[in-house]
């Protein structure tokens, strides 16, 4: 079994059917790209993957579990690690906080929660989530110096470009070392001479290893980036294969018609 | 101005009142009113329905008929009389009556923080709330982390205005026989048969908004060190 799997995904928005039964799977350390014409799906569909819609039918699996239908309670599983990260198009930074908070927040919540479940009463707790914010301070830090932006902790998102803000974005998502990290049309909200930066970012992540799912507009980007492509049209995969197959070599003719489009 | 002193005095003990009805229907109406918002947001449509009838009715109908009908109710409805109210909680008339207008008060003052409060939550993007939950957070922890200080930021202008609509409300208390500031100096004209009661309580009501409205002012201004 793939180490990331989904078979047969559905999902109904009243009575259109959205996702017409979708099967896919990639291993650790691949980047799989997703491409189609607007209203395909492909949002709804890295929106079943991260649990902010529940699909109508099939089954998720990420390392040989089951993560949907869940075969363990969100709370079982024990969050030390989320299964997934998600970059959405437009950013949704925390306005109200620093580049560094951005960050920080989903670990600090993370940390209280285990020293809670660890029965730490109130008071040792927040002793103790002194040391414990010092601690993924550093490491968020860390993971903000990695997307370029040392010299931005201290910001707030209104003051950072879009290329910046999405760039925190992803390190935000980074920030709990989710197994597999999701990216919906990351640039698609950006001036055309900011999306590089943001790209360079995720080639540097897949040149260390992370499994990634991105959903792109960016032909070239895809062509250098995913080991696995597939195009979705009218909530079916029409097309998978590698780069090499999908553009070099489209089958399909609902393929074939996108990317002559999107050559010009 | 040969009774100035004992005027002063007077409005102070009235005025004394005027900040409890104040303090008291901010303190209870204030989180009570969240409560409603709550209730008018869910998804459960009896509930839902109830409160928003509520709050139509509270706000479609004055204050001073809400304080009179919470007035009646104990005799009226528990044929309860207020003297035997009073006996029976062993606290005064006069403490008794302050309480019907204190209760009026929060009910009516709960429903239009309600609607602020349901406006602010409505304003924060949906975006907000998925990117809390895809990094684990619960829905409260969304909530308390995320959305509260937005919400917060946001609601404070036309909070601000009610807060201030409710320092001059208070004079309603004496439909009741309250005496609180209005009062004591319509009591102190009467008294003294000279109109500058009047006008020394105006100047109270005036310091109290000053002071407030500075306040106010200034928790805007600590709240804005972002921009959305
Ligand atoms: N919450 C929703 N309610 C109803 N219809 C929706 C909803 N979300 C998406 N859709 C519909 O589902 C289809 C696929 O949308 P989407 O997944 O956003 O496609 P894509 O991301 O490929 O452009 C579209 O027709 C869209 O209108
Ligand atoms: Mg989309």
């Amino acid at each position: 079994m793939a180490f990331f799997e989904i078979e047969n995904l559905t999902k109904s928005f009243g009575a259109v059917q959205v996702l017409k039964g979708v099967s896919v799977s990639l291993e650790e350390g691949q980047v799989l790209a997703i491409i189609g014409s607007s209203g395909g799906g492909k949002t709804t569909l890295m929106r079943c993957i991260n649990f902010l819609e529940t699909p109508d039918g099939g089954t998720i699996t990420v390392d040989g579990e089951q993560v949907f239908p869940a075969e363990k309670s969100n709370k079982e599983r024990g969050k030390s690690r989320l299964t997934f990260g998600m970059v959405f198009q437009a950013f949704h930074l925390f306005p109200q906080y620093t580049a560094l908070k951005n960050v920080t927040l989903a670990m600090d919540v993370q940390s209280e929660n285990e020293l809670r479940e660890r029965g730490v009463k109130f008071f040792a707790r927040k002793a103790l989530m002194k040391e414990k914010r010092a601690q993924n301070e550093e490491t968020a830090k860390a993971l903000l110096t990695r997307v370029g932006l040392e010299e931005k902790m201290q910001n707030y998102p209104y003051q950072l470009s879009g290329g910046q803000q999405q760039r925190v974005a992803i390190a935000r998502a980074l920030a709990l070392s989710p197994k597999i990290l999701c990216f919906d049309e990351p640039t698609s909200a950006l001036d055309p001479e900011l999306t590089g930066e943001v790209l360079k970012v995720i080639k540097d992540l897949r040149n260390e290893g992370r499994t990634m799912i991105i959903v792109t507009h960016e032909m070239e980007f895809a062509r250098n980036v995913a080991d696995k492509v597939i195009f979705i049209a009218d909530g079916e995969i029409a097309e998978e294969g590698t780069p090499e197959e999908v553009f070099g070599n489209p089958q399909n003719e609902k393929t074939k018609h996108f990317l002559a489009k999107e050559e010009v | 101005m040969e009774h100035f002193s004992d005027i002063i005095i007077e409005l102070f003990e009235g005025f004394g009142n005027t900040v409890l009805l104040f303090a008291a229907t901010l303190v209870v109406a204030l989180p009570l009113g969240l409560l409603l918002a709550f209730g008018s947001m869910s998804k459960f449509k009896p509930l839902k329905w109830l409160v928003n009838v509520l709050v139509w009715v509270i706000r479609g109908t004055p204050l001073m008929l809400q304080i009179l009908l919470v007035s009646f109710i104990p005799q009226y409805v528990f044929s309860v009389p207020t003297k035997q109210l009073a006996a029976a909680l062993n606290i005064s008339i006069n403490t008794t009556m302050f309480l019907f207008v204190a209760i009026a008060f929060i009910i009516n003052y709960a429903c239009y923080f309600s609607e602020i409060y349901r406006a602010g939550i409505e304003a924060i993007p949906q975006g907000q709330y998925e990117a809390g939950k895809v990094l684990g957070l619960t829905k409260n922890q969304v909530f308390g982390k995320i959305i509260l200080m937005q919400v917060v930021r946001r609601i404070l202008p036309p909070m601000s205005n009610e807060i201030i609509t409710l320092v001059k409300d208070t004079s309603l208390a004496q439909i009741l026989g309250v005496i609180d500031l209005l009062n004591a100096a319509k009591h102190a004209v009467n008294h003294y048969v000279i109109l500058s009661p009047f006008l020394y309580a105006a100047i109270f009501y005036l310091i109290f908004n000053g002071i407030l409205t500075l306040l106010l002012g200034w928790i805007e201004k600590k709240l804005s060190f972002y921009q959305v």
